[in-house]
Order: structure tokens, then sequence, then C-alpha cells
């Protein structure tokens, strides 16, 4: 806020209630209060409604995200390739909440609550690990773009998308109670073929992925966005 | 339509429990029930941590739900049991397949069904005050938990209106999936979120400073019975 407008406030407020009696000290809380109202001036602070927002968009994130990691349980495949697909369709929730990102840290809210969110579904504790870490950055990453530069969106989503790396670090790093567990249900052949699908070199590849699925969901989010959501007046 | 319906907030409930306690019930719910494996001690662990959910929604009288849902939880623990190793042949992996899925799967969303019909907004927000979540992340996740049902009901009554005129599924084709289904999902999703940011606003839920709740939020005598269980249950699973 230009330092001309708090003093200008700040003489406003002098005999005004909101300034305390005692001394003209006026909080900073205060000053964009009153600059709000007066002025018509948008606070750069997170609002209550920046937070319903994200709050919105996390939710719709969340459930996509996890209706495409469901189909993973259903087809043993979709497991090898869910780093791929899960970006791409959570690329449109994605995509739809930038329109409405309007300060720094919605992003990284975001990240954090699906973190917990995960957490609370039974998911590995690195999830919210991943996503403490990797959300603030995604987010400043596209805000370098001012949320609005192609590549700063197709970065920070990449960053943030990571996060999902969380759900299969248990079949990497504690890879053989894993193995184990999955041992007391299915014959030796079964477990094998686990093992076969998931060497070591996988994380990599599915760290990869995610970035490629992430690009790719990002691209697909900009032209839903153009030919649907911008012209029903929402975006 | 049903998932939707189930999930609504149902009124007041008979048992009050506090959200605090219901987080840890699905926390742990989840963890054993997607952690934990189908041999020895194990498979007494999941029938111990899924009767909560079950004894829970009985409690409120959703006998339906319950008596459907703990039926297929028990057939499914049993099949587990007695199946073991014994799986070839194509019809037997489908079930046992299907017998994993519910073992895994249906405790948890018992839990989710509980947490969500018997909670309000006000009071996830008073008990996520009261573990001093920072507010900027305990609104959006109160948002997230109370929007969820609201997302399912939207989306089934999309579904049916589709179905009325004779779209299924899309036709096949994956893109007019998204067109039919995820577009006016996303459309309703935004204006019920501008809609829920008036009735906040209204609300004083934009005022700086601390809230406070009519509902009183503080751990009884069946909270802290609740705690002991899950925390017992999955301090045995994970000494086991």
């Amino acid at each position: 806020m230009p330092r001309a407008w708090v003093d200008e406030v700040r003489e406003g407020l002098k005999g005004v209630a909101l300034a305390p009696e005692k001394s003209h000290r006026v909080g900073r809380r205060q000053v964009a209060l009153v600059t709000r109202y007066r002025y018509g001036v948008e606070s750069k602070k997170l609002q209550t409604k920046d937070l319903i927002a994200t709050g919105i968009f996390t939710a719709i994130y969340f459930v996509t995200m996890a209706v495409c990691g469901q189909l993973g349980a259903l087809i043993p495949i979709l497991q090898v390739l869910g780093p791929l697909y899960i970006p791409i369709i959570c690329g449109i929730p994605f995509i739809l909440f930038l329109t409405r990102v309007r300060v720094f840290g919605q992003i990284a809210i975001m990240g954090i609550v699906t973190g917990l969110l995960l957490i609370l579904t039974g998911q590995h504790w690195a999830g919210l690990v991943l996503a403490v870490v990797l959300a603030p950055l995604g987010d400043w990453i596209a805000a370098r773009g001012g949320y609005k530069s192609w590549w700063g969106i197709v970065a920070g989503y990449a960053v943030f998308s990571e996060l999902l790396i969380g759900m299969v670090v248990p079949l990497f790093f504690t890879r053989q109670t894993v193995l184990e567990r999955i041992g007391t249900r299915h014959d030796q052949a079964w477990v094998q073929q686990v093992a076969d699908l998931t060497p070591p070199w996988m994380f990599l590849v599915m760290i990869l992925m995610i970035v490629v699925g992430s690009a790719i969901g990002a691209y697909v989010g900009r032209v839903l966005l153009k030919k649907h959501f911008e012209r029903a007046g929402i975006a | 339509m049903r998932l939707a319906n189930a999930l609504a907030y149902g009124g007041r409930p008979h048992l009050q429990i506090d959200p605090r306690t219901k987080l840890v019930i699905l926390l742990c719910v989840n963890a054993i029930c997607l952690g934990a494996g189908f041999s020895g001690g194990d498979i007494w662990v999941r029938g111990a941590i899924s009767i909560i959910p079950l004894l829970l929604l009985v409690i409120e009288r959703r006998f339906v739900l319950a008596l459907i849902c703990g039926g297929a939880t028990t057939l499914a623990l049993v099949m587990e049991m007695f199946w073991l190793g014994q799986m070839d042949g194509f019809v037997e992996l489908t079930l046992a397949g299907c017998a994993n899925l519910a073992a895994r799967f249906v405790p948890g969303m018992l839990t989710g069904i509980y947490l969500l019909s018997t909670t309000t907004l006000g009071e996830f927000m008073a008990a996520l005050a009261k573990v001093r979540l920072p507010r900027a992340v305990a609104l959006p996740t109160a948002v997230v938990l109370r929007f969820i049902p609201t997302l399912a009901l939207e989306a089934a009554a999309i579904q049916e209106s589709m179905r009325m005129r004779g779209v299924f599924w899309g036709g096949g084709k994956p893109g007019a999936f998204f067109t039919y289904r995820v577009v006016p999902l996303m459309i309703c999703a935004v204006n019920m979120g501008d809609e829920l940011t008036a009735a906040a606003l209204t609300r004083a839920l934009g005022n700086p400073g601390q809230r406070i709740s009519l509902t009183r939020i503080r751990l009884r005598l069946p909270d802290w019975i609740l705690i002991a269980c899950c925390l017992g249950i999955l301090g045995i699973w994970l000494v086991l």
C-alpha cells in the first residue's frame, strides 16, 4: 500500500470512531479496511472470499483426484499409469482455479489442504510433507508469471502435482513390507509381476510422468476453459 | 442419488460427538483399512476397527445403511479369511478383487458418511479452531468437507437430467462425457462458490478476530471412549 494512502487514511481517521481514542496510532489492519471501503482498493491480502474459493476448488480437485485414483484400484495397469493420467484430468479444475487466484498463497493452501485430506483418507504421510514443501513452491513459480504466463502456469502446476508422488512412496521406500503384504493374498507370480512393474528407476519415471501429465493437463484445461467456461461467463 | 442423500446433513445427531473425535476415527479407520494386510492378526484388527463406524451409524438410526455396509464388510472379511491363497480362475479372482475393495474402502466410506452427515460447517470451524489450525487452512478445510456432499448432490442431479435427455455416459466418447457431465458440474460448483461466499460474508465470516460458536465443542465421555478404542486398535496393529 502506498505510503501516501496510509497517511491520508490516518489523517482521515482522526476523530473517526475507528481510531483509538487515547493515541491516534492505527493498526495496519484498520488502515487496510478503511482504505478498501473508502477508496475501493482491493487489498492484496488473503480474504475470506479467497479462502472459500480455494476450499471449493480444492474440493473439486480432490474429488477428481480420488475418483481417478480409484480407477487404479480396479485396473492394476492404471496404477502404474496413474502419475500420467491423474494430472491430466485434474488439470481442468486447476486451470479453472487459476482464474480465481487473486493473491499469493491460494495454491499453497490448496496443496496443504489436499495433503491433509490425503492423510485423512489413509494415504502415506509423505503426501502431506511433499504438499507442504511443493505447493508453496509451485505457487511461487506460478506467481512469477502473475498466474497468467503460460509457462509459469505449466511449471507451477507440474511442481504442484508432484505431491501425487507421495502416494507411491511406500511402494518404493518400504518395498519389502509392501511386497510381503501383497504376498499374503496373492501367489508369488503376482508379487513378481508387481515387483517387475515397479523397479526402483520407475520412481524417477513416475516423477517425469507427472511433469508430462501436468503439461498435457494444463493444455486440456486451457482448451476447455476457452471452449466452455469463458463462453458460460464464469472464467 | 443414494450416495448424495446419505451424505447430506441429517439434522441434529442423536449422540453429540466432537468433530475432532470424528476426524480421529476417520484417520484410524482409513489408516488401518488401507494399510493393514489380510493375514493373521491383521484381519482381526480390521474387523475391530470396522465395527466403530457401524456402531455410530446404528446410534444415528441409519439402520439400512449400516446393515448393507456391515453385511458387505463382514462377507468380505470372511471371504478373505477362508479363501486365502486358493485363488485361481477368473470368477474367484473377480470375487476376491471385490472382497478386497469392500474390506478396504467400505469402513472408511461409512466413517466419511457419518462425519459429513452429522456435522455442520460451524461445528467444523469451531473444532478446527480448537486444534489451533491457522484460519487460512481451517476455513478451506471446513469448506471442502461441507462442499463434497453438495458436489455429490449436483452430480446426481446432472446425471438425472442428462438421462432424461437420453445422454448416457457420453455415448462412449470421453469428450462428450466431459461436455455433458464435468463441464456442467464445474459451472455449478463455481456458481455455488459465489453464493457460499455471499452467505459466509453475511454471517460475518470475513470478520477478523476470534469467532465464537453457539455449539459447545468439547470432549465428553463418549468421545474419550471412542478415541481410546481407535488409538488402542491402532496401537495393537502397529505393535503386531
